[in-house]
């Protein structure tokens, strides 16, 4: 029978109708209900009596919690479920990470072991924002291959005659129609920096194959280069982010390059590293399953973009073919050693200063007092002039780059220091020490990958001598 | 209807003894009479009754008005130690047999002191059904408090009681026959 009808019907037995039979009998049976025998007036005292007794030796024997105990044992019940289910809950939620230890997590990259990524770059203000391509390959431990795609060519039918691409005879060009600007590869034995339109290629020392990078700018937010030196400029903002009592969130999750990302972002006070100043903030993407840094844009004040840096595509921990980090000059290619000679007699170390500088417009020093397990060797001029000093496993140990610098505005990461008269800027983190000194018109940045100690990096920077005909370097 | 002096009744009987055996008075002898019913002995019936309000007694600090009768609840206690008892094979009414053989349908028959038609008819339905109709038709109980007894909804209770009662007509139309078929014959 249906619900409906069953509703009627019982609506019809509760109004007392008798308009069906089974009302008729429900009629019936409440007439005829059984005569049943009334209870027996002993068993029914008896009973009465022992209730009576019942119940007084069950309100000595069990004093009745009260109502308050009740709800407060209620409570702490729900209480403590409430507390069982937080923790259950926080230990499965796959997002509760917080952004300082998604930041964390990302400046202790350790897995990554190879990756393959087109990075999308721009900076500028406003109408002058520019933005171009750069193709990055890496491969653990030191295989990196960088391939810059300028705008300068947008819309050319035909890349320029002289560009090069890697050994194979194929022209690398991007979805964009970018062409190769310029080409940087690195396979721990050999590094090359090609630049297709002066045609002219330069051979390095790989060890000094990204110690070009300004060393006040952050690799975190250019991205193109080694992990490690992302990951250790991730280490320096987390470690400024701690200091500093920055504004660190997390704003979400997004989708970069296709994968899940944790979009952080990062305000920093007015006492902010040079590039930074009051009013701009840092915004990152940290992948999700690997925890790579995916993208990263700095913005000023009105929201201005003013840099960014973004995975357009990313493959992870898949190998790469040798080739892509070799790199074979044709012959019509200019080729430049820039590799400084190694353990180069007084003489020559000498003869290399004085040339470079009556070259450079701007003055050059060099240090007299140098720990003596620091070798050197010759210096080279590439973007300004470098000089670096090795130890026993020949790994560099000490970097000096001297730049010319006028800007008087910039201000250096670090505690300063007075050196000789000249303010210094030091600090140090993860064992690399840094110290950065202005002198007539010169940057000299010391950079030191070792055990030494400020006092060792201000005792050679004390002992910078400006370099003249008179003047020789000590070995 | 529940009494709405009721409420403040079982109140009082939370902290009073006097006020618990107000409810007793008001209700042992419907709750005898339902235990006799389904035992059909006198002996069962006063440990049943005995035991609901004991049961009753030990609980009633736990028990929370919801708007039906104080006696709906005993009932359930009642039914529940009717169960057991009758598990513990101490009585052998059809309260748990689907269906009455004609020596059970003979014993329950002389059990009652009504031997009619419709007693007759009564017996051979299930314990289930029994049950459903001698609470909604013999214990004065509204639907409410027998679908608060059962543990069911409302609508679930008027569909057990519909069909139950179609069945009882279609025994009972059965037996009618075949007592008029002997008269027919003579």
């Amino acid at each position: 029978m249906p619900q409906s009808e069953i509703d009627r019907w019982a609506q019809r037995l509760e109004a007392g109708d008798q308009d069906d039979p089974t009302l008729t009998l429900a009629a019936r049976l409440q007439a005829e209900r059984p005569q049943l025998p009334s209870t027996p007036t002993e068993f029914r005292n008896a009973l009465h009596e022992q209730l009576r007794t019942q119940y007084q030796q069950y309100q000595k024997e069990k004093p009745s919690m009260s109502k308050f105990t009740r709800r407060s044992m209620a409570v702490a019940g729900v209480l403590c479920a409430a507390v069982l289910l937080l923790i259950v809950w926080l230990l499965w939620k796959p997002q509760s990470v917080s952004a300082a230890e998604i930041l964390a997590r990302a400046a202790n990259l350790t897995a990554l072991q190879a990756y393959e990524g087109v990075i999308v770059r721009g900076n500028g203000q406003a109408d002058a924002y520019t933005q171009w391509e750069e193709h990055v390959w890496f491969q653990a431990p030191d295989n990196l291959r960088i391939e810059d795609y300028s705008p300068l060519f947008t819309g050319s039918s035909a890349p320029p005659e002289n560009l090069i691409a890697r050994s194979t005879p194929t022209i690398q060009i991007s979805p964009g129609h970018f062409y190769l600007q310029s080409l940087k590869v690195s396979n721990g034995v050999d590094a090359w920096s090609f630049d297709p339109r002066s045609n002219m290629a330069l051979r390095q020392d790989p060890d000094e194959f990204d110690a070009l990078y300004p060393s006040i700018v952050f690799p975190t937010y250019d991205l193109t280069t080694s992990p490690d030196k992302v990951v250790t400029s991730l280490q320096m903002l987390l470690d400024k982010t701690r200091a500093d009592f920055r504004d660190v969130k997390l704003l979400g999750t997004e989708t970069v390059a296709g994968r899940q990302a944790y979009k952080i972002e990062v305000t920093p006070n007015s006492d902010d590293v040079t590039e930074l100043s009051a009013g701009t903030h840092i915004v990152l993407w940290i992948d999700q399953e690997t925890y790579i840094q995916l993208g990263a844009e700095i913005r000023g004040i009105y929201d201005v973009l003013l840099t960014h840096s973004m995975f357009a595509s990313i493959r992870v921990n898949q190998p790469t073919d040798a080739s892509v980090f070799t790199f074979n000059p044709p012959g019509s290619v200019t080729v430049a050693d820039a590799r400084p000679k190694v353990n180069p007699t007084s003489v020559e170390l000498s003869q290399a200063w004085q040339a470079l500088a009556a070259k450079v417009p701007f003055k050059l020093f060099v240090p007299s007092e140098v720990p003596a397990y620091l070798k050197p060797k010759s210096p080279i001029a590439i973007q300004g002039v470098e000089q670096h000093y090795s130890s026993k496993n020949s790994a560099v140990a000490l970097s000096i780059l001297q730049l010319a610098w006028s800007d008087k505005n910039v201000r250096f990461l670090g505690k300063p220091i007075l050196i000789n008269g000249y303010k210094a800027y030091y600090w140090e983190q993860f064992n690399i020490h840094q110290l950065n000194l202005v002198r007539d018109g010169t940057l000299i940045s010391m950079t030191v990958r070792a055990d030494v100690t400020q006092d060792d990096l201000i005792k050679i920077a004390s002992s910078l001598q400006e370099v003249s005909k008179t003047v020789t370097p000590v070995p | 209807m529940p009494d709405p002096d009721e409420e403040q009744l079982i109140r009082r009987a939370q902290r009073e003894p006097q006020a618990f055996l107000a409810l007793y008075e008001r209700y042992v002898d419907r709750i005898y009479r339902f235990a006799y019913s389904h035992t059909g002995n006198e002996a069962l019936a006063k440990d049943v009754t005995s035991a609901t309000f004991e049961k009753a007694l030990r609980n009633i600090r736990r028990y929370q008005w919801r708007g039906v009768s104080f006696g709906a609840w005993l009932y359930r206690i009642a039914q529940n130690e009717l169960t057991q008892q009758h598990r513990k094979g101490r009585f052998t009414t059809p309260l748990a047999e689907t269906e009455s053989s004609e020596a059970d349908v003979e014993r329950t028959v002389q059990h009652q002191e009504q031997h009619n038609a419709l007693q007759t008819a009564l017996a051979q339905l299930s314990a289930t059904d029994q049950q459903v109709i001698a609470l909604r038709f013999f214990e004065e109980l509204s639907s409410t408090e027998v679908a608060e007894i059962l543990q069911c909804s409302r609508p679930v209770l008027y569909l057990r009681l519909h069909r139950a009662l179609t069945r009882l007509r279609n025994l009972l139309e059965n037996t009618e026959i075949n007592e008029e078929i002997p008269h027919a014959t003579k």
